[in-house]
Order: structure tokens, then sequence, then C-alpha cells
């Protein structure tokens, strides 16, 4: 059986919360190339916008404008994400942020996007390279 | 994201439509916020439109819910939302804290018996 050729886009967001419609268009563009199911949208969507948050609230001190690489490609086997940016170290999978609003009565909801970002993936790898952290996250299909 | 609000037999109805993330999520919690401030304490939020939500929409609700809990008197139910939105509701284990009617009129009656 002849393998379908790799489809592979890139594209770039600033760190700032008004960057998640720009987000959202690209991975409906990804989802055309690929070929993606609407369920397959929202879950990528879903893992993406928690990675990007954390690194906006927490990756950089100053307010200067800082950009954050994507790039998502599909193969035969599945699909990897790849997130880089030049922000403070930081691991998510071991180091998930504090959140403010943590307890409905004693349950603690904190780091429940990294839990959502979990289920939305089969694997997550972080390394540091350089003065950049690299995200990599894969799926199967 | 659009939140469409109105008040029947005592019910607060706010319909969200579109996306409830990162950067939508604010306005949404200062709506419901106010609501239950001012003494709206019968919430149903219609999902039926909520194309999207993460982390930080389900922060909202949860918030909602324990306000409510705080005053002592007071009900959310969520209703009438894709399956897709609801699998985020129960991987984060909320949809045992907050009750999610599968329609409108069912969430209706939860909380007119709550």
């Amino acid at each position: 059986m002849a393998r379908s050729p790799e489809k592979q886009i890139s594209f770039q967001l600033k760190n700032d919360l008004s960057e998640l419609s720009e987000l959202a268009r690209q991975l409906e563009r990804f989802a055309e190339t690929a070929d993606l199911p609407r369920e397959a949208l929202f879950r990528l969507n879903l893992a993406l916008e928690e990675v990007f948050a954390n690194i906006v609230y927490y990756g950089y001190a100053d307010d200067a404008v800082h950009v954050v690489d994507f790039t998502l490609i599909r193969d035969d086997s599945g699909m990897t994400f790849r997130i880089t940016d030049g922000g403070v170290p930081f691991n998510p999978l071991t180091a998930p942020p504090p959140d403010t609003l943590c307890f409905l009565s004693e349950r603690q909801v904190g780091g429940l996007g990294l839990a959502l970002t979990k289920h939305c993936m089969d694997d997550i790898q972080y390394r540091r390279i350089g003065d950049r952290n690299v995200l990599t996250m894969t799926k199967s299909f | 994201m659009d939140i469409i609000e109105n008040t029947e037999d005592g019910i607060a109805t706010f319909k969200v439509a579109g996306r409830l993330d990162s950067k939508t999520s604010g306005a949404f919690d200062r709506r419901l916020s106010d609501a239950i401030e001012n003494g709206s304490l019968q919430v149903l939020v219609d999902c039926s439109e909520l194309a999207y939500i993460s982390s930080a929409g389900l922060r909202v609700f949860i918030k909602a819910a324990k306000h409510l809990q705080r005053i002592g008197d007071g009900a959310i139910v969520l209703c009438a939302m894709e399956d897709y939105v609801r699998e985020v509701f129960e991987i984060a284990g909320f949809d045992s804290f907050i009750p999610i009617a599968g329609t409108c009129e069912e969430g209706r009656e939860k909380i007119l018996a709550s």
C-alpha cells in the first residue's frame, strides 16, 4: 500500500491570549489538510490551548512580545505536535502551575489543564534545548 | 463567544454560544458572578451552542457552583451539551458536582425539583 504523503504545517503565535483565535484558525487549516474529524480537532485545540496558555501565563517575566513556534505533522501512523518557546525553563509534566481557584469543597483541581492535555494525547515529552523549551506531543491513529 | 441571558419562572438562563477559552471565559465569569451576586440563585446554562471549552471555561462553572454553595441556597444546572464538550467535564470529574441535563427542559425540571 502506498504511503500517503506527510502533511505538515508550522506557524508562530505571540505570547498573548488574543492569539487563541489565530490558534483555532491554524488548527482548522491543519484539520482540513490532515483530514481530521471534528472531535479530533476539538481535542487537539484543547491540548494546544492548555500548553500555550501556560507559556503565556508563566513563560516570561517581562512585558515584551515573544514568539511561540508550533509545528504540526501528520503521517501514516499518527500526529506529532511540537511547541517551542524561549521562556523560563518549565517542564509542565513535573511542575504543574498552581491553580488559584483550587477546590469545590475539598476537591483539588490543580493541574487541570495538564490533565486535559494528557487525556487528549498518547505521549508528551519535554526537553530543554539550549534556551528553548521543546514540548513534543504525539497522538496515534 | 456570545451570551444570551433571560429569566423565566425565577430561573436565570444563560445561553453560551461559541468558545469558552482562556481569552473569553473572563467575560462569562463576570456575567455569571454578577447575576448570582444580584440574587439569581437558580441558574441554567444552555450549552447547545457551546462549540469549545478548555480548563479556563470549566473553572467558571466550578466557581459559580462554589459561589452558590457558599450562599447555601441555590442551584446551577447545565444542559444540552455536545458529547465531546461533556467529555471535558467528565475528565475533570466536574460532572459529579454540577448536574448536566440532556435537554434544557430536563434542566429546568432538575432546578425546580432542587
